[in-house]
């Protein structure tokens, strides 16, 4: 008598889907709290951050955490394989700092209430879900027409000038809490060195860090955040926000282009790794989320994470991915991530911070050619005209100094060189007329002039007056150099663009007619 | 993952390849690129060309490095220890 075995089935959890677990939920609730420090420190009512933005970003993972297990229960259907790992999900930390610093950030400084900001970020974060949905027809094109010097170089600038930054000062803001922190997550992180157990220095460092914080008295656990709240379908709301994300486009479409290039990249290591996925499903599936996320008050764009591989290799399987979900989704509804900040000292996510900005910075170094240093070193210019601008005119307004009337009457602190103040900075041998022109789009700004920079070095200045061109054209309408978008916003600055481009186009035409170069010119 | 930047270094000179735009490369190159030896991939220099991947020898390994001929130097208009990026 013959006897069949029965075919293997995928178990919906399994002894290694624990460790993804941990990745998945502890990794995701660093950057909940990032968020949520963040909006605090803009005065972000309590209401609007527990009861609106962090259930709809809870939605949006969870809905992640669900798609790709059944992503993963849809390739055991058609392999039968039952070593299926499921993608990993979550926030994407570079979008997240960018959406932070990038739209949230100014939206604050330039007057608007809290609610307001809100409606902008959930339609920021809404336009992002369908951009990455439509990531698999333009990303590639985007990708070769932009250096990836250009790329990195702007979300290293943003790290430095702002997560860095915010890192380290807050670290010697209190030194006795946050250096023993500092250290122990140097260690781990950057020297590799683990505990015995093979415990990691940073869950050390974390646990260790609440506890002493608790100790000190820099924290005590607030659970009046524990209440059941209901996401609410807010699509009024996003929409309402639409007529104000029009001037963070040129940041939102960059960034999401990144964020479905890290899909991208993610999926394909995966691929890499044996779990065949289609990449046009997981990147419709990351804008879905998104989209859903933002029409129920999330922020936060959500994408494939790196950690396949890893995750395979734990013998994870599809159940760490549902259940996070599950978990996301229960921790949203009950308002435990209000508890869990509490009891997170702000060095910690700081810490955070600080080490994704390194990162950041050190990945736009060496993942990219030496000869395109330069174009790294001038992305990181516009952006520190952003942190000048930002904290002088949030100084001045902090003494009730405003400086300019918005359009709708409410005051702002919108700020150009026209003003008493900045007239006053001029004289004082401030730069401020190039702070404040940088800093209007100064992630574009960044993008374009590193291009620029790297077409220069390729002996490629047909592109760099393609670039420069293109600057001229986004300055004309105020997308850069300019508070308000307007034709004409930026006569100066379009005049001066159109005058290098052409220098660029003719020296590019005139060639070795006018000019003596070398195939290699080591500037440094 | 699938991009990679190495720096292109002299060939091999017990090693004739058949096709002049082959590129020595190591093994964390290639599973950066998710391709076969054998493959074609983009590789940019100052200039844009498709190049055939193939493995460096073993104490080339985890040296970030590339081999290539001159014809392929030309074609990136680049030369012998400057870096490119593998698509």
């Amino acid at each position: 008598m013959s006897q069949s075995a029965a075919p293997a089935k995928l178990p919906l959890f399994r002894a290694g889907d624990i460790g993804g677990l941990v990745y998945f939920f502890v990794g995701n609730i660093i950057n909940y709290v990032i968020v949520i420090y963040a909006l605090e420190a803009i005065n972000w009512p309590k209401e609007l951050i527990y009861h609106r933005v962090i259930p709809g970003m809870s939605i949006g993972l969870m809905l992640g955490g669900f798609y790709y297990a059944y992503m993963g229960w849809k390739l055991y259907k058609k392999t039968g394989r039952t070593d299926i790992t499921a993608l990993p999900s979550g926030l994407s930390t570079p979008a997240m700092f960018i959406y932070l610093y990038g739209i949230i950030y100014p939206l604050h400084y330039s007057g608007l209430e809290a609610y307001q900001c809100w409606q902008i970020a959930t339609a920021a974060c809404f336009l992002g879900g369908l951009i990455e949905m439509t990531g698999g027809l333009i990303g590639p094109v985007l990708r070769k027409m932009l250096p990836r010097v250009a790329m990195l170089g702007t979300v290293a600038g943003v790290a430095l000038v702002w997560m860095g930054t915010a890192g380290l000062f807050e670290i010697y803001h209190d030194p006795i809490l946050g250096m023993p922190i500092l250290i122990l997550c140097l260690i781990g992180l950057i020297g590799g060195y683990t505990f015995k157990g093979n415990t990691p220095m940073l869950l050390v460092a974390v646990i260790f860090g609440i506890v002493f914080a608790l100790i000190l008295g820099r924290t005590s656990p607030d659970t009046s955040t524990l209440a059941v709240t209901i996401p609410v379908f807010s699509a009024g709301d996003t929409f309402a926000g639409l007529k104000g994300v029009v001037p963070y486009l040129v940041i939102i479409i960059p960034i999401m282009i990144y964020s479905f290039i890290e899909t991208m990249d993610n999926v394909e290591s995966a691929i890499a790794a044996g779990d065949e996925y289609p990449l046009g499903e997981a990147q419709v599936a990351d804008g879905m989320c998104t989209s859903i996320s933002a029409l129920f008050g999330g922020i936060m764009p959500n994408v494939v994470w790196l950690g396949h591989a890893g995750l395979k290799k734990g013998q994870a399987g599809i159940g760490y991915s549902w259940v996070g979900g599950l978990l996301f989704a229960l921790c949203g509804v009950f308002g435990i991530f209000g508890l869990l900040n509490s009891m997170m000292p702000p060095v910690i996510a700081c810490i955070t911070f600080l080490w994704c900005a390194m990162l950041m910075i050190v990945q736009a170094y060496t993942d990219n050619p030496r000869r395109h240093g330069a174009a790294l070193a001038i992305a990181l210019i516009p952006h520190l005209a952003d942190l000048l601008y930002t904290t002088v005119t949030s100084t001045l307004g902090a003494f009730g100094h405003y400086i300019e009337h918005a359009e709708d009457g409410a005051f702002s602190l919108m700020m150009n060189a026209s003003d008493e103040a900045s007239v006053a900075l001029v004289n004082y041998g401030v730069m401020w007329k190039g702070v404040a022109a940088l800093r209007h789009g100064s992630i574009i700004v960044s993008i374009m002039w590193a291009a620029t920079t790297v077409f220069i070095i390729d002996r490629r200045l047909d592109k760099a007056a393609i670039a420069l061109a293109a600057a001229a054209v986004l300055s004309f309408f105020g997308f850069i150099h300019a508070p308000h978008m307007a034709v004409n916003a930026a006569p100066e600055y379009t005049i001066g663009y159109v005058s290098i481009a052409v220098i660029c186009l003719a020296l590019h035409l005139l060639g070795d007619k006018v000019m003596n170069f070398t195939r290699r010119y080591d500037y440094v | 993952m699938d991009v990679k930047c190495v720096r292109v270094l002299r060939p091999y000179e017990d090693e004739k390849p058949g096709d002049e735009m082959t590129l020595y490369i190591d093994e964390d190159a290639r599973y950066a690129l998710n391709r076969d030896w054998g493959a074609k991939a983009e590789a940019l220099g100052r200039r844009k060309i498709t190049v055939t991947i193939q493995p460096l020898k073993a104490m080339d390994q985890e040296g970030f490095i590339a081999r290539g001929g001159q014809a392929l130097i030309d074609a990136l208009y680049i030369e012998y220890g400057e870096e490119i990026i593998l698509h």
